[in-house]
């Protein structure tokens, strides 16, 4: 294997912008965003539904559904392009360089294949091995993700386990490979906590254990300060505020951040204190608004907010904002 | 309790037979008891398939129990007609859009629970009530006139909570009506059944599987595990003075939103792999309790009351 350069990022997306051509106009999913990870790092994804979190992430592994496609962009993945492979080339980097798992593990696993059959398909879909030595591997793999029983696990069809169990199997094909990226698109939202803690435990050791860098898609803060080292916050398609973990926690800029955290229950459960809500209804993404996209249910909102969407600009040291009121000249911008 | 008791249920019993009666059932409620006082908020918790929307049901008599007795209001309504009963105990459900008929407008959806309320009303004056309704959930009165399937999540969850408001009821089962929402929707939703209750003297069973949202809304709060109640207490007991491990092991795994906590804290691991054996004469976490002795695998622990008010079924609990 190749020395890591923990200097340089694994993965690099570049003002991606992501559309979908619709009968009533385009949609834009994704504007601009940008983002980097470095080797053996978590980066989170934090945003609500339609925030355009899951585009992004599957525009990273090519896999965006029809009409979706990047009109604007790039995306460097080791030094290479990812957006100009060929189906070839594809082909053999997916599953292998980078993984993905998803929130429902019943519709991505087949369900007329035994999970044996669908995780030797990915070994000697990327690797010329033996059927036997293949077979090794993926009982060894069953085992490392706390299966108990792999031999008969590789006998058996996915109707037959528990939600966690197939996330577990999805994560086992995932991490066949040694992938140096792993695409997590909320792992844990179909499944209970008691069953989400054993999940997250088992993907910190994976990236302990491999060296490998993750992309970590949720919504949930508690996981975010569990297992996230820096954190993208999206909404409408945009990058809120990108920062560290702690930047993020302790030294929120975006009103959006801020309005998320307060709408969680506290870490102390006795607390009496009401939850405060961000108020209004979900962005249209067929009709934006003019000006920045979270003004219509921003409780900060000023009137330029309405008019022009302020740039993502550096507050400290890697922790970007785009909010008018992390402008130095905001004064001048409310007056003017 | 029993002055102010608006629901009792007594050892109910529901088993499902999955492959004809051949088989072991499933022991989705096993002898349950539990009692709601007026105008309390009653949490259930527990992991999928630990019986909380089972329950939920039963006490709306949505499925019949096979034993055991409910109490409302000093009736027994066990084997009574629930039609006059439906008005005074309603329901959301948890997937609002599969809960709203798709090919009614909102006004109709709101109708239907007027008219199970046994208001008889024109055209013109359910309009009004149903604007109103509308108006009490936060959505505008010419919402009326639009399908469900015009509205984002959180709205749809407004639409149900007005309807079961509709019939003007004391008592509401919420089956984990924020679970299927975005977390900047669920807090606008749990503040809605806050404020609801607190203006018409509600009581409500607030079942979820996110404890840190059943701990925020709940004056007491049930734990469920494998169709039977293990721990029973007010808040404060659940969480200062937990008894059953298998409460501690929920209350250590909630994620917490701060990264420095995160980091400090010390997790109870729960084992999951464990298969519980459905036979198991004894008490069913067993398999997977880091506390577990080999007496705990021939006796059922009875829900015992360990100080006043707080109960727990565990032969070794820790007061």
């Amino acid at each position: 294997m190749n020395e890591i350069n923990k200097n340089i990022p694994l993965l690099s997306v570049n003002d991606l912008t992501v559309e979908f051509p619709m009968p009533a106009g385009t949609l834009r999913a994704v504007s601009a965003l940008s983002y980097d990870v470095y080797p053996g790092e978590v980066m989170g994804i934090v945003g609500e539904s339609g925030s355009g979190k899951s585009v992004a992430a599957s525009s990273v592994m090519h896999l965006l559904q029809k009409p979706g496609r990047v009109t604007e962009g790039s995306i460097t993945f080791d030094g290479r392009d990812v957006l100009s492979m060929t189906k070839k080339e594809l082909n053999d980097f997916r599953g292998k360089e980078i993984s993905m798992i998803f929130q429902d593990p019943m519709q991505c696993l087949d369900p007329s294949f035994t999970v044996g059959s669908q995780l030797m398909e990915t070994v000697r879909a990327h690797e010329k091995v033996a059927k036997a030595e293949a077979r090794g591997r993926c009982v060894d793999v069953l085992a490392s993700v706390g299966i108990k029983d792999p031999e008969s696990m590789m006998k058996k069809y996915p109707f037959e386990l528990s939600g966690g169990m197939r996330q577990r199997v999805m994560i086992a094909i995932a991490l066949l490979c040694r992938p140096k990226l792993l695409i997590a698109d909320e792992p844990t939202t179909a499944l209970d906590v008691t069953i989400q803690e054993q999940i997250m435990l088992l993907l910190k050791k994976a990236c302990s254990e491999n060296e490998m860098a993750m992309v970590f898609i949720t919504h949930n803060f508690g996981l975010v300060a569990d297992i996230c080292d820096r954190v993208t916050v999206m909404y409408g398609g945009r990058v809120m505020e990108q920062g560290s973990c702690d930047d993020i926690f302790y030294s929120t800029a975006h009103p959006y951040t801020c309005g998320l955290m307060q709408a969680i229950p506290k870490a102390d459960l006795l607390s009496e204190e009401r939850l405060t809500s961000i108020e209004g209804t979900p962005l249209d993404p067929m009709a934006p608004p003019a000006g920045c996209p979270f003004a219509p249910r921003c409780n900060k909102a000023m009137d330029i907010c309405h008019r022009e969407c302020p740039e993502l600009r550096e507050i400290a040291k890697g922790h970007r904002a785009r909010c008018w009121l992390c402008e130095d000249d905001a004064e001048v911008s409310i007056h003017g | 309790m029993a002055d102010n008791e608006l629901l009792r249920a007594q050892s109910l019993q529901k088993y499902f037979y999955a492959n004809g009666k051949k088989n072991e059932p499933v022991k989705a409620v096993d002898n349950v008891s539990l009692s709601i006082a007026k105008g309390e908020t009653f949490g259930l918790v527990g992991e999928s398939g630990s019986g909380k929307t089972t329950l939920g049901r039963l006490l709306l008599r949505l499925i019949e129990p096979q034993k055991g007795r409910i109490v409302y209001n000093g009736t027994d309504i066990t084997r009574a007609d629930m039609r006059p009963m439906r008005r005074k105990m309603q329901i959301i459900f948890q997937n609002p859009s599969a809960s709203l008929d798709p090919a009614m407008r909102v006004k109709d959806i709101i109708a239907e629970g007027l008219r199970c309320g046994g208001r008889r009303l024109g055209k013109k004056e359910t309009e009004e009530a149903a604007a109103e309704l509308l108006e009490s959930v936060g959505l505008v009165a010419d919402d009326m006139y639009r399908y469900p399937g015009e509205f984002s999540g959180g709205q749809q969850q407004r639409i149900g909570i007005a309807r079961a408001r509709a019939a003007d009821p004391e008592f509401i089962v919420c089956d984990e009506p924020v679970s299927a929402l975005d977390v900047s929707y669920q807090s606008q939703i749990v503040n809605l059944l806050v404020d609801l209750k607190k203006e018409r003297q509600l009581t409500y069973l607030f079942i979820s599987h996110d404890l840190s949202v059943v701990m925020h809304i709940s004056d007491r709060v049930g734990v469920m595990y494998m169709g039977r109640l293990v721990e029973v207490g007010n808040r404060e007991d659940i969480v200062l003075r937990t008894a059953h491990p298998y409460t501690a092991a929920l209350l250590s795994n909630i994620p917490i939103p701060d990264p420095k906590l995160s980091r400090a804290r010390v997790r109870v691991p729960l084992d999951v792999d464990s298969v519980y054996n459905e036979n198991t004469e004894g008490c069913r976490y067993f398999s997977r309790c880091p506390k577990a002795r080999p007496e705990c695998k021939q006796t059922v622990p009875e829900l015992k009351e360990i100080s006043p008010g707080h109960f727990c079924a565990c032969l070794f609990s820790q007061n």
